[in-house]
């Protein structure tokens, strides 16, 4: 009877383990998505200020923060912290990215693009910046709809595998 | 840190220079002039000082940026016209060489000098001159000529404070002011730095022109105020005032009432008889003074 109940529980736990584990994997894509919108909503909140205002990027930085959540707004707000302390854009740009203060489930591939807006924003007249925007995005929302499209193909089927690698373990112990 | 140059301004500055002029005896600290390869002078009221910090393209490059709140777009216009205004109303001359946009000036890159000009508040100095602006409780249509240096934006700005006011000793005026250069508000954020009065509404980094235009339909002032005054558009611009009962109070660069006469558009608008008085204020023992004042007529009053 002892001996069926810690099988039972062991059985237990190595399921919930592996549903777990591809749980994770489904929320880090998941995650991507979010920190990818919250980019994307950022990129459009400095087109509206830079071509209706022309708003410098140390007011800029409050307005992001201020009309965007997650991952941009936390990245812009210690951005605002390190400009305000004397530090250069493009310097601290960089090393906020390589912080991955950008969003800890972005891919190479989204960080480039955000290392590429970072190495022009705020270096050129407005017509040029509004170029820089309008590229950012577009290149932003093909990344976002590539993980939004990546995250509904996944989803299921890193659930499925959650609880399937969790019996088949459980299958093989027997 | 000396205590003649303004907190404002030192932010604006890298901290290799903040500290470098912090270490000079930077009395009474008037431009600060950054040229790539040539060490750091300040121009102080008793003299050049040469700073031991040789200014190089990296730095120039990082003070630009800093200067700029690393927004080149923000100060796009700004940058064509061969200047920036900081907060403090501290204003940075940038030359270099010019570039062009379809046959009209687009700016400047490699920018090879700057040059940093201390924005101050003289509290009081319009007071020796209100008894020749001034004459039964209205204002008279008046210019302030001299050369740079000697203080026109300065005095200008104290006698709209004070007319603004009521504390130039008639009733407080509405005041519009045409800032083009953001000189004499230095309005960064909305806000003025520097302190126009109560009663006086700005218009910034708008041609003289236009903003006097703009005032005189918009905001009804009983006097409109610009600063050095020169083209034919701002000669005009003024003519329009007093054709609306506006009181005008100007400046403008000329060393003698000879050489304002000779100008274009301004001495035309001199020997008309359109300012009722011209003064060419002197800086005399750390104060500016009137030093020669004329009527309509041209006629030497002092």
């Amino acid at each position: 009877m002892g001996f069926n109940l810690i099988g039972l529980g062991g059985a237990a736990a190595v399921l919930l383990a592996c549903v777990g584990v591809f749980g994770e994997l489904r929320q880090a894509l998941f995650r991507r998505v979010q920190e990818l919108d919250s980019w994307l909503a950022a990129v459009r909140v400095m087109q509206t200020e830079m071509t209706f205002g022309a708003l410098p990027l140390s007011r800029l930085c409050g307005s992001i923060t201020a009309q965007t959540d997650g991952a941009a707004a936390a990245f812009w707000q210690e951005l605002a912290a390190r400009l305000d302390a004397g530090s250069g854009l493009a310097a601290s740009w960089q090393e906020l990215l390589a912080e991955n203060a950008a969003g800890a489930h972005l891919l190479p591939g989204d960080t480039q693009a955000l290392r590429d807006l970072g190495a022009g924003l705020g270096a050129s007249g407005l017509a040029q910046q509004k170029r820089l925007l309008a590229l950012t995005e577009e290149r932003l929302k093909a990344l976002h709809t590539e993980a939004a499209e990546r995250y509904r193909r996944l989803a299921r089927l890193l659930a499925a595998l959650g609880w399937s690698s969790g019996l088949l373990l459980i299958c093989l112990a027997l | 840190m000396p205590k003649d140059v303004p907190e404002t301004l030192l932010h604006g500055l890298l901290p290799e220079l903040a500290a470098a002029i912090s270490e000079a005896a930077a009395a009474d600290l008037q431009e600060i002039r950054l040229r790539v390869g040539r060490p750091v002078r300040l121009t102080l009221a008793a003299g050049e000082q040469t700073l031991p910090l040789v200014w190089t393209v990296d730095l120039q490059q990082r003070q630009l940026m800093r200067l700029l709140d690393n927004s080149v777009y923000a100060f796009e216009e700004q940058l064509k016209q061969g200047f920036i205004t900081l907060p403090g109303g501290h204003r940075v001359g940038l030359i270099g060489e010019a570039w062009y946009d379809e046959g009209r000036l687009g700016g400047f890159r490699d920018i090879c000098s700057l040059n940093v000009r201390v924005a101050r508040e003289v509290i009081g100095a319009a007071a020796p001159f209100w008894p020749w602006v001034i004459s039964r409780g209205r204002v008279l249509r008046t210019l302030l000529a001299a050369p740079p240096g000697v203080g026109k934006t300065t005095l200008l700005r104290d006698m709209v404070r004070q007319l603004s006011d009521g504390a130039a000793g008639i009733a407080p005026l509405n005041i519009g002011v045409a800032d083009e250069r953001m000189e004499l508000g230095a309005v960064c954020g909305g806000e003025p730095q520097l302190d126009l009065g109560s009663r006086t509404d700005i218009i910034s980094a708008c041609d003289k022109a236009r903003a006097v235009a703009i005032l005189l339909r918009s905001m009804g002032p009983q006097l409109v105020v610009t600063d050095e005054i020169g083209s034919a558009a701002d000669a005009q611009a003024l003519s329009d005032a007093l054709n609306a009962g506006v009181g005008v109070l100007a400046s403008a660069h000329a060393a003698s009432y000879g050489e304002l006469l000779a100008r274009p558009h301004l001495g035309e608008l001199a020997a008309a008889g359109f300012f009722e008085r011209v003064i060419f204020p002197v800086r005399r023992g750390g104060g500016v003074f009137p030093g020669a004042v004329y009527d309509g007529q041209g006629v030497r009053l002092l």
